[in-house]
């Protein structure tokens, strides 16, 4: 019997060398994978809990097939069936409108009589109404390179709004430097006009501070609004259940995820109005579409087959884009500017303190590990407490639960501190390996048994 | 006999002889936008300086959902919606169409849109 050998031995520590590397590094993506999946999981869980104060202020109007179909219309619409949509939408008085549509292209050259001039007549209402009207904007320079974005007329009678980004992989900015200048998202403005009325915790002072500041990681809720059975037939819509309930069942949905084949869809978490519903004629109908859309921030966008604009929910799966926008702003109008976010990275490097804290864990489960082969090996306990010692290492079981325990405390802080969660996933899953000894012994148990017969 | 048929009928369908069966019963925005044949807004009208008689509707531009009616001696156009019009140039009631749902993450869309009617194609 060995009296205290090392914990780890020297090549060890050239493997944790190794494995931070790769965590760090992430090669194939793997790491952020499993980052991503444990962090949409967690919005999974918790989507039917989301509050519904930015609920009750947002509204998504939304062009779809069956309004164009109607209209007898066509997409692109023409800019006379959108001057009939907006200038209606107008009457209702929102509170400020964000238009989910790139004017990129002139499609009425040589028609005046279908001109975009008469599209930016509606908006310049807008502007003369003080209803402040943000135009999807991409930020780039037009023209220059063969470069698109909103054509003069618009510019001249709305705001731009930012709705083209990279580098912050699916996070939401608040505001991006661009080519253009800096421009804020769709999001960030809407919050400013939302700020100027409401009580809320103040937004960054200007474009710059903003976009300084970590983007969202935008958290989705899952009940719809209660308003929404009013306007829309939503029958087929599966019904919100009760919070253990739900996550009970996306759980399990999420482990056996290959033995579910019903494709998972839902129905927006944003009130949602069909630019159908701004047709109506009946006095009481108008009356109902009024309340609805009557100091709200309206966000419009398009839901057209083929046209490609579509999101990832974790919870929904596929949507409209524009309900990005309007999620972005749901977590804003709810939590100001303490919304979810990973911490910076450190200057020049390409991981952030949660990454090591993570990196953390995971050396606390080698630790343990190696421990548990120390005690297994029948070496002498390494502390003063022996006895506790010994109990501590009979199972396996006491340290799996100081990681867990370790793992919910860190998460809570984390969550206080609107800090995006660790990897719970990868931790659990790696946690396991504390069992391994007891998972091969019951798995080699017939062979025991089998070579004491012989 | 057949011309006078004909003159008939071009004046009981022509959009002016239509339009004069409607009129308009009550000013629902304060203030009124008055606009010119595009769209464009030209001015304000306060709802106490509106008439208060019901107001005549001369044309109605359906592409663009304005009427025109004549205020003051001058030939202005209205927005439908600022308006109650008798009877209603348009009935459309609430669609209540079911409520937009998301496509399975898995769902994939390869293609992309034709031109539409403003291309002209």
């Amino acid at each position: 019997m060995l009296s205290k050998p090392p914990l780890f031995k020297y090549r060890r520590y050239w493997l944790a060398v190794i494995i931070v590397l790769l965590a760090i590094l992430d090669p194939f993506g793997l790491a952020s994978s499993s980052d991503k999946a444990s962090a949409q999981w967690l919005n999974r869980m918790f989507a039917s809990h989301y509050p519904s104060l930015g609920q009750q202020r947002v509204a998504v109007v939304l062009i779809d097939d069956a309004y164009l179909m109607r209209n007898n219309s066509s997409w692109p619409m023409p800019y006379g069936e959108q001057s009939k949509l907006f200038k209606r939408l107008l009457a209702y008085k929102p509170q400020a409108v964000f238009v989910d549509l790139l004017y990129s292209h002139d499609h009425s050259l040589g028609d005046p009589a279908r001109g975009s001039q008469l599209l930016a007549n509606v908006f310049e209402r807008y502007q003369r109404q003080g209803i402040p009207l943000w135009l999807a904007n991409t930020g780039l320079m037009r023209a220059e390179a063969g470069q698109a974005n909103t054509l003069a007329p618009f510019m001249q009678v709305s705001q731009p709004a930012l709705v083209v980004w990279e580098g912050v992989d699916d996070k939401y900015p608040l505001a991006m430097k661009t080519q253009a200048g800096l421009l804020e998202t769709p999001a960030m403005s809407l919050y400013r006009v939302f700020c100027a009325t409401q009580h809320c915790k103040p937004p960054p002072v200007d474009a710059q501070t903003a976009a300084q500041r970590q983007p969202i990681a935008v958290q989705w809720g899952l009940k719809l609004a209660p308003e929404q059975a009013r306007i829309a037939d939503i029958r087929h819509c599966a019904p919100a259940r009760h919070f253990l309930l739900d996550g009970v069942a996306q759980f399990f949905q999420a482990v056996f995820w290959k033995l579910d084949d019903s494709a998972q869809a839902r129905c927006p978490y944003t009130l949602t109005l069909s630019a159908s519903d701004l047709e109506v004629s009946d006095p009481d109908d108008q009356a109902l579409v009024a309340e609805l859309l009557r100091d709200r921030l309206v966000l419009v966008g398009a839901n057209i087959a083929s046209t490609g604009d579509l999101v990832e929910s974790p919870v929904h799966g596929q949507l409209p884009g524009v309900y990005l926008h309007a999620m972005a702003l749901d977590n804003l109008i709810n939590t100001g500017m303490d919304y979810d976010h990973e911490p910076a990275n450190f200057p020049h490097l390409p991981f952030n303190w949660l990454d090591l804290l993570e990196l953390g864990l995971l050396a606390l489960i080698a630790v343990l590990k190696a421990l548990h082969a120390r005690r297994l090996a029948g070496h002498r306990p390494w502390s003063r407490w022996r006895r506790q010692e010994i109990w501590f290492f009979t199972s396996p079981c006491p340290s799996w639960l100081l990681v867990m325990s370790m793992l919910a405390g860190v998460s809570v802080l984390l969550s206080l501190n609107d800090i995006t969660p660790v990897n719970v996933l990868g931790i659990v899953l790696l946690s396991l390996v504390l069992f391994s000894e007891r998972i091969e012994a019951f798995f080699d148990r017939d062979r025991r048994v089998h070579r004491s017969a012989i | 006999m057949n011309r006078s048929l004909i003159v008939l009928l071009a004046a009981l369908f022509t959009q002016g002889a239509w339009a004069e069966t409607h009129s308009i019963k009550a000013f629902l925005a304060d203030p009124v936008t008055v606009l010119d044949e595009q769209g464009k807004q030209q001015r304000e009208l306060a709802k106490k300086d509106a008439p208060t008689q019901p107001l005549p509707v001369l044309q109605y531009n359906q592409a663009l959902d304005l009427v025109q009616v004549e205020l003051a001696g001058q030939k202005v156009w209205l927005d439908t919606m600022d308006l109650r019009i008798e009877p209603p140039l348009n009935v459309v009631d609430l669609p209540c169409q079911g409520l937009t749902k998301s496509q399975a993450k898995d769902s994939r869309n390869n293609s992309t849109i034709g031109f539409g009617a403003g291309c002209n194609q």
